[in-house]
């Protein structure tokens, strides 16, 4: 069968990370087609329901990218983000989930380049790690 | 439900899309997709017949969802929700996908992108299933403006948007507005005087018909969001009434307190009254008043006239004698006199009598009095007479000085007539030298004729009309009671008995008296004391007081009684003479009776009664009756009306006697009594006749209340200043003391005075302590102790910050020894320097006067520097060449700038930096390692020297200097942070605000409606600050003309039937949108919706699912989301 | 399985449309739009979509109220169950509570291949035993105790004092490595689906344990192994909750308490209560604890009123009346400790205590405690 190739979802904040994601775009700045990314007004919006939903519909990896501390467009968000990711990552980690499967990153708009190594990254880890455990049921989400 | 009919459009976008996309294929594919009616693929969907493809589906296909595949949405979201608003349709029922820099840019695979490209696609197929139409509200825009910030960035900013007639509100911290830049003495690189262009500004700001500006104030709480901020602003109390004052500077000038002027960086003095500067707007007044005054300062209430003590008390403590005195002389006509023979009521009511011991005002006052006469630093200047109507005193005591004092002030021609051939009065015939020296007395009244007071010696009054033909207009009468009392008891003629004053006359007007060996002195007053204590000093063995009554009730000061007994004088208490006996008529002695005190009269004065057969006697060669003084009417005009007990009687409130015209004070009136009262009674005749002659009515003059302090109060006292006894301070030891005239009260040394004046509790405090000479002084009546912070609250539409920067201090970097070496200055102190109007009148001057013959500017001080601050000041350098050139002017003196790099990028900046090199200044690449004074050669001797690498030449250089100027970096407002939490602005790691983006939108911040403007953002220089503030002025209007805010449609709303009203959504909100209140019994959430920002975080944090943000609700999330885990 | 298979398996044609149900039913009292009967009639009118679609379908508190009172004797709960799954077919699964994140963790933990890291809080002061014929249910306390940190829960606080006890009264009992939620809530959404999934792993789980007791300290899962697994699985061992675990050994071989002087009250879960019809066990154990003094409340055993939510679904202001409807009772009793024996109890009413914002609901506070947790304190 052909060379597993892993999922992932990326939750992007309208205002630096999906930014940097155009950046990374206009300067042509190249990496590989797993992302797909769900854009967001704020990291802090992010429910940990989207990404336990999307384990559910059996991606490897979900990465939550919104401004550093200092640029936050409400001026929290990412603070809020991190509790809500911090919760989340305990339960998840009860379930035998390998923590590099939720990435939680903070990527400024000036940062597209930074973007790309971040993905790339992270294809790169899932690779290695293989599909998510949850994948193995297959059903169609609720 | 409505049927969902989705259309889709691709675009090409040229071949940035369609290179790596094949739209073909994903447009067959979307297709097949649940709802979707249409899917087409275009070249550019942005264009004209793009946007119409979509709207003709709207109308032919009747299509009610719109996605659009092609660049971000941040390009090209809103053009197709306008195009999809164009077509009939709710805006936001339209989703897009971003398939160019999100695919086809980021992948080169065909298949793979051309892939993703379905996913994005169906994701946005599913998500727009669930978009409902949202309503877009406006809300009206309140026009009025907040600038907060004084300085040139927000006058710039209000006089724009005043001068398109918006109610502008400008709120200052700082007494005057100006800021920074109105300290600067020469802006670079046009060399222009800060002054001369800003004054103008300001002064258009002051006047402007459309800012209301509020200085000394500050912004304490901002609620509400853009259109509708409501602002509390703090008004600190400035007690100066701001519409009275009119900024003439008298009360600066009579402040008798000094404190370092902010303005003049602490190079000049400033009163705790003042004004900064010259061009202050507004230009009023402002009291530095910081704390409360701990005492009740009742020794000013209690003086007669109302002294000012606290004021002259605290100039002793700062050493400042010569302002003490003067303050003295304000009120009091005859300072050292005072301050000797005063009975010091002001002592009696201090209020630290009450803590521990009262302050020895009395003895200050004679000390400021001493140090300036023998400093010889006391000299009167003529009055200009101003004034027609001359006035006539009749004898020249303590009451009639008083009064020709006050009235030759006011400038009227005065002349006093005095009957004996010195002036004084019984200053000089009744008080013995050893209490008040001549010399003492003369100099007080020469000040006086000095001033012009005309003084004709033995001339008596007899005839008031005569004076009158003189063409005199008013006459006062200050004759005092200058004849004593007989007592009417046997043999009181005999040869021996003198008569008190008659005694002290002679005496004191230096003729012999011969008295026995012993001598008795019969009455309990001050005279009878003088008496006593002179008959010593003639050389008699034993006197003998007589007194009537017990210690308690001896009218003479305490402190002479007591030195009197100290002198060897007896006193028998409670004995009256009887009869004087005598041998041939020559005194022997005085047969005395014992008495008892019976009960207090109405009066309150204990009636005697004789014991019989209780008489005794005293052995004397000479008796002296001292039992009082009265009128001599022998020696007053004729004419005029006596009360029964032989005073001249007067109009209590006026002083006029029954002659039209003719006046009275001191003792002719009220019998004999004090120096001080005597004065009082003067300065008050003294008023009455300027009312007289001036034919208007007399206003009674200034009380006050003597308070004493509450138990709570003492208490608190002792606890903070604990206990302290008065100074004192030596007296001639007895023996010496009993042999001559000299003064037996020594005077205070300067570190006594010092020491006893730090006892004053009111000038233990700092600032103003309300020693209320500049409210007697101000003829505006501006002046309020008692004003207090108030707080308005102003409704604005929009809010520019322009809070400016803080100076970095230089002295935490060690190695530049700045506050450590005189000569070490920073930028602003050099400003200050070469400024015309600063405190040294722009000479350029070493602190010890000299004019500086080599100069360091050393660059970067704080400013790229891991240590301090990474960033680049960007002025600096530009400065730096400023002062190069100022001193180089000014000084004439050897310049050598350290720097690391020159940053001259402005305009006409480059060009100045050459013209200066031209100009032969040192530029020496470097930067400074240390400042010493350690000399190593002879050269260096008494020089600052610096140290530093020529990195040009790769070599260490040691540059000897006499003065350092260090280019002191701009550093974020240390009350930085608060003020960002007041507004909602974010900072960056520096300290400065920060702007919305760096770029593109450099004055807004992430709270709609707030902009910032000059160095709050980040070091510039004035042009750029400028710009800014226009720029700021350029959003606010076109806000301020287009009327109305139009709110975010994708907030939150809260479904109240599950709602449990638990309260996380308000705690975890930043813009407090949500709010939990009652609603028909029970609690629920509410969203304000002007105040949603829509980030959704309430929305996380709801444990039961009643939030939601409107299109990004969790049905659309989940959906796309859904989507993007199918397929590939 | 359709809306007329329910009827006939739960016997609702026997409804007499009397109302007692609605009238004694706890939720109607607060939500006017609540009814059981309603949705019997409706039921029975064939008007399925109005059962299947109206969200009140998740009001249920599933609590046998209802059903203790039925002339006819029918068993609403399990229609409802049944009817939820019918509705899960189609789409609905009422309002979620924590945005569904505990739905979805157990659905996710049917996934076979996860290797969950569930015992990582069991430190060395507990003892266990591999080859112990008694299993303690640890149950969904790991997964609730990070989700519900903010309400200053942790679940696991009872886990360890239940073992505690256990281990004092000399009992080191086995634990599960890869024991999964027992599908409580997923059945009771209607999620039979995943149930069924959950049921089996762990039915085979147990088999290869190779214990003859299982106890819980969590009465849903109690209530699940033994009233639900059988229609599905076969356990082979019996069940047990604490409480009458604990009934069973006072006063024998040695349990001794100190004495803990407080006044308590004790809610009766449930699933525990009316669906078990443990009443006694908990409250013979509260009141063998010298220096207990045991209050009821206004209603208590048969009458006890629900904490408010079952299978985290709407978890809605009514419900939020009704748990402070529960706290009121339980203050007004002037007890100091209000005493559980369900996790979700505990959850429910911390959460409703732990109000935040500026201007409060009078909800009123009082200490709670799991039984388990007392007892621990207790014993020796």
């Amino acid at each position: 069968m052909a060379e597993f190739e892993p999922r992932i979802i990326a939750f992007c904040c309208n205002w630096c990370t999906y930014a940097a994601a155009d950046l990374a775009g206009t300067s042509r700045v190249h990496y590989p087609p797993n992302v797909k990314i769900v854009r967001v007004m704020c990291s802090g919006m992010v429910n940990p329901i989207y990404i336990l939903k999307a384990f559910e519909g059996g991606v490897d990896g979900v990465l939550v990218a919104g401004c550093h501390q200092t640029d936050c467009h409400y001026i929290d968000g990412p603070v809020k983000c991190d509790d809500m990711i911090d919760r989340l990552r305990k339960a998840l980690h009860v379930l035998g989930l390998e923590d590099e499967r939720v990435r939680r990153e903070m990527v400024a708009a000036s940062e597209g380049v930074v973007f790309a190594r971040i993905i790339n990254e992270m294809v790169e880890q899932l690779r290695k790690l293989g599909p998510s455990p949850f994948k193995v049921r297959m059903e169609a989400l609720a | 439900m409505k049927e969902i009919r989705i259309g889709v459009y691709i675009c090409h976008c040229g071949l940035n899309i369609a290179g790596t996309v094949n739209v073909e294929e994903v447009a067959k594919y979307a297709e097949t997709l649940p709802n979707v009616v249409v899917a087409r693929h275009y070249r550019y969907m942005c264009s004209d017949p793009g946007q119409d493809l979509i709207k003709s589906d709207i109308k032919k296909l009747s299509i009610n969802r719109v996605v659009v595949a092609s660049c971000s949405p941040r390009m090209h979201e809103l053009t197709f929700r306008k195009a999809v608003e164009d077509g009939g349709l709710n805006p936001y029922l339209y989703e897009h996908a971003n398939i160019r820099e999100h695919c086809s840019w980021v992948h080169d695979d065909r298949k793979l992108a051309t892939n993703k490209a379905k996913d994005l696609i169906r994701a946005a197929v599913r998500r727009v299933y669930h978009h409902e139409p949202l309503v877009i509200k406006e809300a009206p825009l309140n026009p009025n403006v907040l600038v907060v910030g004084g300085g040139i960035a927000g006058m710039q900013a209000a006089l724009d948007i005043a001068n398109g007639q918006n109610k502008v509100y400008l709120v200052e911290r700082e007494p005057s507005i100006g800021g920074h830049m109105i300290q600067l003495d020469r802006t670079f690189p046009t060399l222009d005087c800060s002054e001369c262009i800003l004054t103008p500004k300001m002064s258009d700001v002051g006047h402007h018909p459309f800012i209301e500006l509020l200085s000394l104030s500050e912004v304490e709480e901002v609620s509400g969001s853009i259109g509708n901020f409501k602002v509390k602003v703090r008004r600190k109390a400035r007690y100066v009434n701001e519409s009275k004052c009119v900024g003439c500077g008298i009360c600066e000038e009579k402040c008798p307190r000094r404190t370092d002027s902010e303005f003049e960086m602490g190079l000049a003095k400033r009163g705790m009254a003042y004004i900064p500067f010259a061009q202050a707007i507004p230009h009023i007044a402002t009291i530095d008043k910081r704390e409360e005054r701990p005492c009740k300062a009742a020794c000013r209430a209690a003086c007669p006239i109302h002294m000012n003590v606290l004021g002259y008390v605290s100039l002793i403590k700062e050493g400042r004698f010569k302002e003490a005195y003067e303050v003295i002389r304000r009120t009091n006509p005859l300072p050292a006199i005072c301050g000797r023979v005063c009975y010091a009521p002001c002592q009696q009511a201090c209020n630290r009598g009450q803590v521990d011991e009262s302050i020895a005002i009395r003895e200050l006052k004679r000390f400021a009095a001493d140090y300036e006469r023998n400093a010889s630093r006391i000299k009167a200047r003529p009055v200009e007479i101003t004034k027609e109507e001359k006035v006539a005193i009749v004898g020249s005591g303590p009451a009639g000085l008083a009064c020709a004092y006050e009235l030759i002030r006011q400038g009227y021609p005065v002349t006093i007539f005095e009957a004996a051939p010195e002036p004084g009065g019984l200053l000089r015939y009744g008080i013995p030298e050893y209490r008040l020296p001549r010399k003492v007395l003369s100099s007080d009244i020469s000040y006086m004729k000095d001033m012009g007071v005309e003084i004709k010696t033995n001339t008596t009054v007899r005839n008031l009309d005569e004076i009158f033909r003189q063409g005199y207009k008013a006459i006062f009468l200050g004759n005092g009671a200058g004849s004593s009392q007989k007592m009417g008891i046997p043999g009181e003629d005999s040869h021996g008995v003198l008569y008190v004053l008659d005694f002290l006359r002679q005496v004191n007007s230096g003729v012999e008296v011969r008295l026995g060996p012993k001598v008795a002195i019969i009455g309990g007053g001050n005279a009878a004391a003088d008496a006593a204590r002179v008959a010593r000093r003639l050389g008699v063995d034993e006197v003998t007081v007589v007194y009537r009554r017990t210690r308690a009730e001896m009218p003479a000061i305490p402190s002479e009684v007591e030195q009197m007994e100290q002198e060897g004088v007896k006193i028998q208490f409670l004995s009256v003479p009887v009869e004087v006996l005598s041998r041939g008529n020559r005194v022997t002695g005085i047969k005395c009776a014992r008495v008892e005190m019976g009960e207090p009269d109405a009066r309150g004065r204990r009636r005697i009664r004789l014991v019989q057969g209780s008489e005794f006697t005293i052995d004397a060669d000479n008796v002296i009756m001292a039992i009082g003084q009265s009128v001599d009417k022998s020696m007053l005009p004729e004419g005029l009306v006596f009360t029964d007990l032989g005073t001249l009687d007067v109009d209590p409130v006026t002083l006029q006697t029954n002659v039209d015209g003719v006046f009275a004070g001191g003792d002719v009136v009220s019998g004999p009594s004090d120096v001080i009262l005597a004065i009082a009674e003067g300065k008050k005749a003294a008023r009455s006749i300027d009312a007289y002659l001036r034919e208007e009515e007399l206003s009674t003059g200034e009380g006050g209340q003597v308070e004493k302090l509450s138990e709570e109060e003492i208490a608190k006292l002792k606890e903070q200043f604990g206990s302290r006894k008065r100074v004192e301070h030596s007296k001639p030891d007895l023996a010496k003391r009993v042999r001559d005239f000299e003064e037996v009260e020594q005077a205070y040394s300067i570190e006594e005075a010092q020491q006893e004046a730090e006892r004053c509790l009111a000038s233990a405090i700092e600032g103003c302590f309300q020693c209320g000479e500049c409210k007697e002084a101000c003829e505006a009546g501006a002046i309020n102790y008692d004003q207090t912070d108030q707080i308005v609250e102003l409704e604005v539409g929009v809010i520019i910050v322009a809070t400016g920067y803080d100076q970095f201090d230089p002295s935490v970097i060690p190695q530049y020894c700045y506050k450590k070496y005189d000569n070490v200055l920073t930028g602003l102190e050099f400003e200050r320097i070469t400024c015309a109007a600063g405190p040294t009148e722009g000479k350029i001057l070493l602190n010890d006067g000299r004019v500086p013959q080599s100069v360091a500017i050393v660059h970067c001080v704080g400013s790229r520097d891991q240590n301090y601050h990474e960033y680049c000041s960007r002025v600096c350098c530009m400065y730096g060449l400023k002062y190069a050139h100022l001193t180089k002017e000014i000084a004439k003196a050897d310049v050598y700038e350290f720097y690391i790099d020159m940053r001259c990028f402005g305009e006409g900046y480059e060009e100045f930096y050459k013209r200066l090199s031209e100009e032969g200044v040192n530029f020496i690449r470097g930067k400074v390692a240390k400042i010493t004074d350690e000399a190593l050669t002879d050269e260096e001797k008494g020089k600052l020297i610096v140290i530093s690498e020529d990195t040009l030449l790769g070599k260490m250089v040691r540059v000897p200097v006499d003065m350092v100027i260090l280019c002191s970096a701009l550093e974020a407002r240390s009350d930085a942070e608060n003020v960002a939490r007041i507004f909602t602005i974010n900072r960056r790691a520096d300290g400065f605000f920060l702007e919305r983006h760096v770029k593109l939108d450099p004055v807004a911040t992430p709270t709609d409606g707030v902009f910032i403007a000059g160095c709050c953002e980040g070091p510039r220089d004035i042009p750029d600050t400028v710009a800014q503030a226009e720029a700021t002025a350029a959003k606010a209007l076109s806000l301020i003309s287009k009327g109305t805010v139009t709110l975010e449609a994708a907030v939150s709303t809260v479904d109240e039937a599950i709602c449990h009203g638990c309260g996380r959504c308000e705690e975890v909100c930043t813009f407090h949108a949500p709010k939990v209140a009652a609603r028909n019994g029970t609690m629920v959430s509410t969203i304000n919706e002007t105040l949603c920002k829509g980030c959704g975080g309430c929305a996380v944090v709801c444990p039961t699912g009643a939030i939601s943000i409107k299109h990004f609700t969790q049905d659309e999330i989940l959906a796309q989301v859904a989507a993007l885990t199918e397929g590939s | 399985m359709n809306l007329e298979d329910i009827i006939q398996q739960t016997k609702t044609y026997y409804c007499l449309e009397c109302g007692k149900c609605t009238s004694i039913c706890p939720v109607a009292r607060y939500d006017p739009s609540f009814s059981p009967r309603q949705m019997i009639e409706n039921a029975l009118l064939g008007f399925g979509d109005q059962v299947l679609f109206d969200k009140e379908l998740f009001s249920c508190l599933t609590c046998y109220t209802c059903q203790q009172k039925c002339p006819s004797d029918i068993d609403f709960p399990v229609f409802v169950q049944k009817a939820r799954s019918l509705a899960q077919d189609n789409g609905q699964h009422g309002i979620c509570a924590h945005s569904g994140q505990l739905q979805s963790l157990a659905r996710l933990m049917t996934s076979p291949a996860i290797k969950q890291k569930r015992l990582e809080w069991l430190s060395k002061e507990y003892r266990v035993s591999e080859n112990s014929d008694v299993l303690l249910w640890v149950g969904c306390a790991p997964y609730f105790a990070p989700i519900f940190a903010d309400i200053e829960f942790n679940a696991l606080d009872i886990t360890r004092a239940t073992l505690r006890v256990l281990n004092l009264l000399g009992i080191e009992p086995k634990l599960l490595a890869n024991e999964k939620c027992c599908g409580h809530d997923a059945l009771w959404t209607g999620d039979i689906e995943t149930f069924r999934k959950l049921a089996e792993h762990n039915a085979t789980q147990i088999k290869e344990a190779r214990v003859k007791k299982i106890v819980f300290s969590c009465s849903e899962g109690y209530r699940t192994l033994k009233l639900d697994y059988p229609n599905y699985v076969d356990l082979g061992c019996e069940v047990q909750h604490i409480s009458e675990f604990l009934a069973e050994r006072i006063g024998k071989n040695g349990v001794r308490f100190k004495e803990i002087r407080k006044k308590v009250t004790y809610q009766d879960p449930c699933r525990l209560g009316r669906h078990l019809g443990v009443y006694e066990a908990p409250r013979k154990v509260l009141k063998s604890i010298p220096g207990v003094e045991l209050v009821e409340m206004k209603h208590s055993g048969l009458e006890s009123i629900c904490c408010g939510t079952s299978a985290f679904t709407n978890c809605d202001s009514y419900s939020n009346m009704l748990r402070a409807e529960r706290l009121c009772e339980a203050t007004e009793t002037g007890a100091e400790l209000l005493i559980t024996a369900c996790p979700k109890c505990q959850t429910h009413f911390r959460c409703a205590m732990t109000d935040k914002g500026k201007e409060h609901r009078s909800t009123p506070k009082i200490e709670i405690m799991d039984l388990a947790n007392l007892v621990a304190n207790a014993i020796e």
